[in-house]
């Protein structure tokens, strides 16, 4: 008895992931492909992102989208705000960007599900300040339910524990967390060579020895 | 249009009159007028409605739903109360007391990188809506823990530390993973989140949308992002 409900269980969410991929391969992705000024060939799409708005929005290659409420809100009037992501960048489920401006993720940035970003100071743009460009390094890592605000500039390979606000510009190869984010391990995870080399040069790595005790990220 | 639309919220004949009425009920969500004595009878009609939609629930739980869910679980114990239908993706083996609670859309996610991750939640266990777990080595949830809504409780880290093991989508090595233990009688605010390796003491109190990242002592009350103690034993502060 056991084992025949444990196969219904598996059987269960495998209609049901059937049934989405479908829907996501035929219609939500095709559709949402014809909103994008460029894409690369490939992209990881978990359900269609709810688009608000004016927004020019230029992916790279295998670009994630999560699924969930996604939302990317553009400006109501004047220029669009503009959403660069670069090669194998990620945003995770039900997180949100406000981009008025310039919302920039690097080549392999993830940010993480739950998570804000924003460029601008309210979602109202008539009565907001001037929105200032947010600048996600590549290899950055936020973790979930972070909330970034404008004008901040979050370096190389940085790690965001979870559900922190960040408010000032982060350094790279850092940990930080808290409300308002503040570094909390320096020189974690840099790669002995530059990144660039060793996803060329695929094969072993020798990494650093870091001797920070064991980071408390998401 | 524009004029006669102000004519229309200014007019005071009996036509403009009526007509502003038509609008102000179709606009401001208006409802219709029912006469009192078919209140009895709409009474019976609001018992029937909800009565049918609980018993297609209950029906479908306990036909359906929870079988299903007792058979993903390697040992549930008696009075389960489930919402809907828990997500619970990999591998990992659950172990579930008597009388535990599930909210909605409750997910239990596990990763390819050790053999047996083990969720062991223990009798009178209660969580509230959305909740997460992420399991991939051992999470010990005691008896009558509270976990509120929106929570997640996590013994690892996700992805690994360095950069480029990220980019390359590496797995976890055994630094990234450590299990976690929440004593019996834990309270967890709502949208917390239990970071690995973490212990709780039996009792402690965890405000709501705390950060948890190091162990907590027997009957504290820890708060913040990251948590720290405020009280050290909220029970000779609560008079």
């Amino acid at each position: 008895m056991k084992p025949l409900l444990r196969f219904l269980y598996e059987l269960h969410y495998l209609v049901v992931a059937t049934w989405r991929r479908l829907g996501i391969l035929f219609l939500k992705e095709p559709l949402f492909r014809s909103q994008l000024e460029e894409t690369g060939a490939s992209m990881v799409f978990y359900d269609s992102p709810i688009l608000t708005g004016k927004i020019r929005i230029r992916l790279g290659e295998s670009v994630m989208f999560g699924g969930g409420r996604l939302r990317l809100i553009g400006t109501e009037g004047g220029s669009p705000g503009e959403l660069i992501m670069g090669n194998h960048s990620g945003i995770g489920a039900n997180s949100r960007v406000t981009v008025h401006e310039r919302v920039v993720l690097e080549d392999h940035a993830m940010v993480s599900f739950g998570c804000s970003i924003s460029d601008a100071d309210s979602a109202d743009e008539r009565r907001a300040p001037a929105p200032k460009p947010v600048h996600i390094g590549r290899y950055a890592w936020i973790g979930n339910g972070v909330r970034i605000y404008q004008g901040v500039t979050i370096g190389e390979g940085a790690i965001i524990g979870a559900k922190s606000v960040v408010i000032n510009d982060i350094p790279p190869y850092c940990v930080a967390i808290g409300n308002p984010a503040e570094v909390y391990f320096r020189n974690v995870g840099r790669p002995k060579k530059s990144p660039a080399q060793t996803s060329t040069t695929s094969g072993t790595t020798q990494m650093e020895p870091t001797s920070t005790p064991a980071a408390p990220q998401e | 249009m524009g004029g006669f639309l102000l004519k229309l919220k200014r007019g005071d004949t009996p036509v403009y009159r009526l007509l502003r009425a038509v609008a102000r009920f179709i606009l401001n969500n208006g409802s219709i007028p029912v006469p009192r004595f078919l209140m009895p009878i709409l009474s019976v009609f609001y018992r029937l409605h909800t009565g049918a939609s609980q018993l297609c629930r209950r029906f479908l739980m306990t036909l359906y739903i929870e079988p299903l869910f007792r058979g993903r679980c390697s040992r549930v114990g008696k009075h389960l109360t489930l919402s809907n239908l828990p997500y619970i993706l990999g591998h990992s083996e659950i172990e579930i007391g008597d009388s535990a609670r599930f909210g909605h859309n409750f997910m239990v996610i596990t990763g390819r990188f050790l053999d047996h991750p083990r969720l062991e939640i223990g009798n009178g266990v209660s969580f509230g809506d959305r909740c997460a777990l992420s399991v991939n080595q051992e999470v010990v949830i005691e008896d009558n823990v509270t976990v509120d809504d929106d929570c997640r409780i996590t013994d690892n880290d996700g992805h690994p530390r360095e950069a480029d093991l990220r980019a390359r989508n590496a797995p976890l090595t055994a630094r990234d993973i450590r299990p976690v233990r929440i004593g019996a009688g834990v309270r967890i605010g709502s949208g917390s989140q239990i970071m690995k390796g973490v212990t709780i003491g039996e009792g402690a109190i965890v405000g709501p949308n705390s950060v948890v990242i190091s162990p907590l002592p027997p009957y504290c009350y820890a708060a913040g992002n990251p948590a720290e103690i405020r009280l050290q034993d909220w029970r000779s502060a609560a008079e």
